[in-house]
């Protein structure tokens, strides 16, 4: 036959396999590249929404930012929310899922339950909690009441413990899920080496620290990327509970651009401050990489 | 280890279990009750754990608080997004699964990198963008931008289901004479079924229940559950038993999902996403 066949028939594959991946990198493109490169152009520029006139001001929404307190103590707040929530969700999550993977009774249900915190409406777990919290009729107070703990105003309108109740909320709603997937991969790992251990003699603990933790290594780091850069841009919840109050004690770095953008219409200036938390954001994974690998 | 030492642990084990679980679903299940309580029941303290019931506040829900519409436009953006999302993503996720480049790992920290995107990054420019097209409040604006959001996971996942079936299975469809668009269709995604469902549940819960982008790029035409239910919130005298109830009604697919579908959650979750 004259020219390759087999040639001829991988260009036809490879050309195929092209092909369908552009719808995916056409869509991408459009709702996620885009806009980025629109915001960061508009983070240099500042939008009056009543004139609808856009004029560049150069560097200057960034040195607004830079110099706003209300955008550090949102920075702050995004950090101990993060800071708090992650090792809690791991290490609460990575316990239980120790606990439950001798578990084989009922297997089906408790995973139905323990992913159900996450599959909610995050609003909707949002006003769950809102309800548990409410100061007058929520079973929060009652119980800190007959406890002597008297929270007149309920605690998400106490500022020192407003964020703290978030922080409560929002390891409710994620540490089940995080369980879920160390459940997932403690079972995924060869008996076999576990069970060469046991020969050897190796504790419980041992077998844990020296054979469980490395293999169970990139599922981890993917794990802790995933919750850490969600819990950086945290907003339902927030945004139900408190709304970013009182007097700024929960807002966070996603609630404030909210209000910068939306609520002030402030637009390059909210933009300027998405593309600070990508920056962080990017240099936060790049900084669990670099550790955990 | 003696029979009576092992019967103990166990039992402590299935009691921290069940304590655990109730810690879990007490939030819910409190949200829920609460929802078919009366207002005078509603508002007592001590809080009754025993009263009777009423659907008062589903009724009004449902008829005065316009659930409906709110309920049609979360399900057609849901649907859309999700077919969209999974349509796409079997397309590509089968490509980067067959392909033998070596930059696939890249590929794979890319995918990452666009959940670092802060969603009021896309949402502004879509806002300013919007605005000036008079898009702002359709259907097409909200189904866009939730795509974006389910689109990268979608992939991610497909890529992981797919790089787990043979290749010989495509090799002896080809050999058959299909073509490799044959083969796709007719071999490699039935095969792939299972992972395909689960993405597509996964993308329509991200979805419905999607806040953000519903908040800044609606306003009453193709508003959605979430927006309505926040909507309760008042600054005094918020309506609880309605919120409840609203709130209970909007979790109801994602518990009914979860429910029945529960095996392939987990499943596309983990086996995609970890193994991929």
């Amino acid at each position: 036959m004259a020219g390759n066949p087999k040639r001829k028939k991988w260009e036809g594959q490879a050309f195929m396999l092209y092909l369908f991946m552009v719808p995916t990198f056409a869509i991408l493109g459009f709702v996620l590249i885009m806009p980025g490169i629109i915001s960061t152009i508009l983070s240099f520029f500042s939008y009056e929404l009543g004139k609808q006139s856009v004029t560049f001001v150069g560097f200057k929404n960034y040195l607004d930012i830079v110099f706003d307190p209300i955008f550090w103590n949102g920075l702050r707040i995004s950090l101990i929310y993060m800071g708090i929530t992650i090792p809690v969700q791991f290490v609460l999550g990575g316990s239980i899922a120790l606990l439950l993977s001798y578990q084989r009774k009922y297997r089906n249900v408790t995973r139905i339950l323990f992913l159900l915190p996450y599959m909610l409406t995050p609003v909707v777990a949002g006003i769950q909690w809102l309800w548990l919290y409410n100061p007058q009729f929520g079973l929060i107070n009652y119980f800190l009441n007959l406890m002597g703990i008297h929270e007149y105003g309920g605690l998400l309108s106490n500022p020192s413990t407003a964020l703290l109740a978030i922080i409560i909320a929002a390891v409710w709603r994620s540490t089940p899920v995080v369980m879920l997937f160390l459940v997932t991969g403690l079972e995924s790992l060869p008996g076999t080496l576990l069970d060469a251990a046991k020969i050897d003699g190796a504790s419980k603990l041992q077998e844990l620290v020296f054979i469980d933790l490395p293999l169970l290594r990139p599922i981890i780091l993917v794990l802790l990327i995933l919750r850490s850069v969600d819990a950086f841009k945290a907003f339902d919840m927030i945004y139900v509970l408190t709304g970013g109050g009182p007097a700024n004690a929960t807002m966070n770095l996603g609630i404030l651009t909210y209000q910068q953008s939306f609520v002030f219409f402030k637009l390059g200036y909210g933009a300027g401050i998405s593309i600070i938390m990508f920056l962080v954001l990017a240099a936060l994974a790049a900084i669990y990489m670099w550790i955990i690998k | 280890m003696q029979s009576s030492q092992k019967k103990i642990k166990c039992f402590l084990r299935f009691s921290a279990t069940l304590i655990l679980l109730i810690f879990i679903i007490f939030p819910v299940i409190w949200s829920v009750l609460s929802s078919f309580k009366s207002v005078v029941d509603t508002l007592s303290m001590p809080p009754k754990f025993v009263f009777r019931p009423t659907l008062s506040h589903y009724t009004n829900v449902v008829q005065e608080a316009n659930f409906f519409h709110f309920f049609l436009n979360s399900a057609i953006v849901g649907l859309c997004s999700a077919t969209l999302s999974v349509f796409v993503a079997s397309l590509s996720g089968y490509s980067f699964a067959r392909m033998k480049l070596a930059k696939t790992g890249y590929f794979a920290y890319s995918l990452l990198l666009t959940r670092m995107f802060p969603p009021a990054l896309i949402a502004i420019p879509f806002f300013f963008i919007m605005v000036r097209l008079r898009l702002l409040d359709t259907h097409l604006v909200l189904i866009l931008t939730h795509t974006s959001l389910m689109l990268p996971l979608a992939v991610w996942i497909m890529w992981g289901f797919f790089k787990n079936i043979p290749v010989t299975l495509e090799d002896a469809a080809m050999i058959d004479g299909c073509g490799r668009f044959g083969a796709f269709f007719k071999i490699v995604l039935p095969a792939a079924a299972p992972g395909v469902t689960a993405v597509y549940i996964i993308s329509f819960l991200g979805s419905w229940n999607n806040f953000f982008y519903s908040l800044i790029l609606s306003r009453s035409k193709a508003a959605t559950l979430p927006i309505m239910v926040t909507g309760f919130i008042r600054e005094f005298g918020m309506e609880w038993g309605q919120m409840n109830a609203a709130a209970s009604l909007v979790i109801l697919p994602a518990i009914l999902l979860v429910v029945f579908f529960n095996k392939w959650f987990v499943k596309g979750l983990t086996e995609g996403a970890v193994k991929g």
